[in-house]
């Protein structure tokens, strides 16, 4: 029977391993999948077939400053002291971006084992279309994990895996190290926890003349964050999420902040080691 | 590559609002200072009008996609003093200096001209038949916000991250513009005329609840709006 080509197509998996829809040879997930047919109409930033999906950990102790220039015009500014290795690097590029070029941010998982033994740990690559310069300094610096020198190049990659060795949590003792930016091996989705403003109704309706909307409301809103990995990582995600608040990346963006509640493995069948993880949260402000 | 800043889609329909003075009243263009000099409210439209100290080669327009230009015979940088320039669309914090060009587009929606990629034509609220209508007067206690104004409703309302992220700024507020058409149409446009078949002013009432078009992505926005005018305005 004739039918019309696609100009995309939808793929399951035909491994027997799961039932979640693949691509061949690269397991993501395939919101993943659609986000990048969709939206993307150029080459991958960094190795094609990479996640693009990510959370990042949202926690204080950032100093330093970060300076961005492109031909020679820049712009200095320090993150937020309380922040995000997502949030931090939207503000790169944005603040890059009025200085000439269009320009991106995008999150990888290592290619190597760490010295853990885990893949998921975020690499950040910044990209433009202009060649551009980047200084960073304080724990800014260390956290971002660019360490080198950065001038005159279309993109940089960071170096070190985001992690820092603040005072391990008192739940997680065996953790010496805490992860900052994880990116499930098989994607996630982010459902609910808007956390954007909502109509408060007529009653609550009231003007705010300096900044706020009418009748905007932020309001505690409930969502869950579901993840995709295979059982060992999705067991060492669960350890890194417990209950912190982290921020949510699709595709180069800031999505949204939330902090988790609560956890929870849903098998997917007999076997117990086939599973996704399923996290409790709440939007909070950013 | 992944969605690239700075990105955004120009709308099929516009929420408009006025720049209030109070925001911010000055940026410079090179060593030549602009200032705002009107008090109260504009409409994007009107913004032009109010600005003083432009150096005398240099030109605001509107694009037709609702981008603002800064344009001059030679090069200058823009700096900005205040937050009137985030204002215009130029994404700026206050201190911030752009580098010299002859050319200078904003480069994300502007917190008071909202793109928008869906808006379905007013439907008037009954405010007897909508249960929490009655239920939002009754524990009020004093009557409805806006008398016996007519409430009207923008369903499906679509907004991409740049405008929601403009939006968030917290602009559109008080008396506010639903309209088919750009800053520049508006701008450019001698005769038009409110009412169906074009836009709708009134007052702000908030955003009724909505949703992600797809929560995977998280990249559109789908909501209701609503709106109050007298009841003699049509």
């Amino acid at each position: 029977m004739a039918h019309t080509p696609g100009i995309g197509a939808l793929l399951g998996g035909m491994d027997g391993e799961d039932l979640d829809a693949f691509l061949p040879g690269d397991e993501r997930w395939l919101a993943t999948v659609m986000h990048r047919w969709f939206f993307e109409t150029g080459d991958a930033v960094g190795p094609a077939g990479i996640p693009v999906s990510c959370l990042a950990r949202v926690f204080d102790g950032w100093t330093g400053t970060i300076v961005v220039a492109v031909d020679g015009w820049a712009h200095e500014f320090a993150p937020p002291e309380e922040t995000s290795a997502i949030e931090v690097l939207d503000l790169i590029v944005r603040y890059g971006s009025r200085r000439g070029g269009a320009w991106s941010w995008s999150m990888r998982a290592t290619d190597d084992l760490d010295n853990s033994g885990y893949r998921y740990r975020g690499i950040a690559t910044i990209s433009s279309t202009v060649p551009f310069e980047l200084i960073l300094s304080g724990t800014t610096r260390t956290r971002l994990g660019l360490l080198g020198t950065y001038a005159g190049q279309l993109t940089y990659s960071a170096d070190l895996v985001f992690v820092d060795g603040d005072p391990p949590d008192l739940l997680l003792e065996e953790n010496a190290e805490r992860v900052s930016v994880m990116v499930p091996s098989q994607g996630l989705v982010l459902e609910g926890a808007v956390g954007a403003g909502r109509g408060g109704g007529i009653t609550q309706a009231s003007a705010d003349v300096d900044r706020g909307a009418v009748g905007l409301e932020r309001a505690e809103e409930s969502g869950t964050v579901t993840l995709w990995a295979p059982y060992d990582e999705l067991v060492d995600i669960e350890a890194e999420l417990a209950h912190k608040t982290w921020d949510v990346g699709f595709g180069g963006e800031h999505s949204g902040r939330v902090r988790v509640r609560g956890l929870a493995r849903d098998r997917r069948g007999p076997d117990i080691t086939r599973c996704s993880l399923s996290a409790a949260v709440v939007a909070v402000s950013l | 590559m992944t969605v690239a800043y700075p990105d955004w889609l120009p709308g099929v329909a516009w929420i408009h609002a006025r720049y209030n003075a109070r925001y911010g009243s000055r940026f410079s263009i090179g060593a030549d200072v602009v200032t705002w000099t009107t008090g109260g409210f504009a409409w994007p439209w009107q913004w032009f009008g109010c600005l003083t100290g432009l150096p005398p080669d240099w030109a605001l327009d509107f694009d037709a996609d609702g981008r603002m230009q800064m344009t001059g015979v030679s090069e200058a940088s823009i700096t900005a003093t205040d937050r009137l320039l985030a204002a215009f669309g130029y994404d700026t914090v206050p201190g911030e200096v752009l580098p010299s060009a002859m050319s200078h587009p904003s480069v994300c929606p502007s917190p008071l001209s909202i793109p928008l990629q869906n808006c379905d034509p007013p439907e008037r609220v009954d405010r007897e038949a909508e249960r929490q209508f009655v239920l939002d007067t009754f524990s009020r206690g004093h009557g409805d916000v806006y008398g016996g104004s007519d409430v009207w409703r923008f369903r499906n309302i679509v907004l991409d991250r740049p405008a929601l992220r403009a939006l968030r700024v917290g602009y559109v507020t008080g008396r506010i513009m639903v309209s088919p058409w750009s800053a520049y149409e508006h701008y450019v446009a001698e005769a038009w005329v409110p009412g169906a078949a074009g836009f709708l002013e009134g007052q702000f009432l908030g955003f009724e609840a909505g949703g992600w078009d797809d929560p995977t992505t998280r990249l559109f926005w789908r909501c209701s709006l609503l709106l109050a005018r007298p009841t003699s305005e049509e």
